[in-house]
């Protein structure tokens, strides 16, 4: 079963992916900023990351870029998802190596079709 | 603020208002009488800041129990937590309407205030944007300063902006 990370300061958010996650048969670990987004994926065996933009700590951006540094990890897609919908910061977040972007309040289907395509089912 | 800036602001902050809480299924009517507010009931309240070259300020999200708790996602959801989403997502629905018009804002993360009758106390007069539900009511208080000389009515190119809802792979 495929290992997906959400990353997001909002529990409710997290919950809720989780779930579309876990419904279309994706296991699920939680973090709340990028600082314990990157320590989840220490721990291995994480396909994919979904990742909030705005966070305490560290951003989802910065995560994102620091994801991309280790060579463990670079080949893991990550795809943002968000309430920002500025072109200035998908652009850099394409550059920095995101797989895609995905606007809150997220549809569910859109989501698990992204990942799919992404990681497979 | 001149009246076309404090028009455009006014249709932003409103339509977001509405078109957020009808994604969740909760049809809001505007309520024009903003004194009313002060009667209502408030259980909790997200803050966020938010800052640019154009405009900062601060956005206020309150309502009472029974919006938040049936806008939740998830039944076992902390309504203090989902107010704080709840604001997040709001202001990101203002701040995605206002790029078109050249403003680009940052976002502050969001915490909640919780009391019966929360008034806050703005740098200016400022009155609630107050909304009714089916049982209950919601508030939203956007007190923004733009930077002299800014004119909202000249429209920018926003290729690439998403809006919400939308998804995009790369």
């Amino acid at each position: 079963m495929k290992k997906i990370l959400v990353v997001d300061d909002s529990s409710t958010v997290r919950q809720q992916v989780g779930m579309a996650l876990q419904q279309a048969g994706y296991a699920v670990v939680e973090a709340g900023d990028g600082v314990e987004g990157l320590a989840m994926l220490e721990k291995g065996g994480i396909s994919m990351v979904i990742c909030d933009v705005n966070m305490p700590r560290m951003s989802g951006l910065d995560m994102l870029e620091n994801l991309k540094r280790d060579a463990r990890h670079a080949n893991i897609p990550v795809v943002m998802l968000t309430t920002e919908g500025h072109p200035g910061l998908v652009e850099r977040a394409k550059k920095a190596g995101a797989k895609g972007w995905i606007v809150k309040p997220f549809k569910a289907e859109l989501m698990i079709a992204a990942v799919g395509k992404l990681v497979g089912a | 603020m001149n009246s076309e800036n404090a028009k455009i602001i006014e249709q932003s902050v409103s339509d977001s208002c509405l078109s957020l809480f009808e994604h969740y299924q909760l049809p809001l009517v505007r309520v024009d009488d903003a004194s009313q507010a002060e009667s209502v009931q408030l259980l909790f309240c997200g803050v966020l800041g938010f800052s640019g070259e154009q405009m900062r300020g601060t956005l206020l999200l309150a309502t009472s129990r029974e919006p938040l708790g049936r806008t939740s996602p998830t039944s076992d959801a902390s309504l203090r937590e989902w107010i704080a989403e709840l604001a997040n997502q709001l202001l990101g629905r203002i701040k995605n309407r206002l790029i078109p018009h050249g403003v680009t804002l940052h976002l502050s993360t969001p915490l909640v205030l919780r009391g019966l009758h929360i008034a806050p106390l703005p740098r200016a007069e400022l009155a609630p944007y107050l909304f009714a539900c089916d049982g209950g009511n919601v508030c939203v208080w956007f007190d923004a300063e733009l930077t002299p000389g800014v004119d909202l009515t000249k429209m920018v190119e926003t290729e690439g902006l998403i809006g919400e809802g939308m998804s995009t792979l790369f």
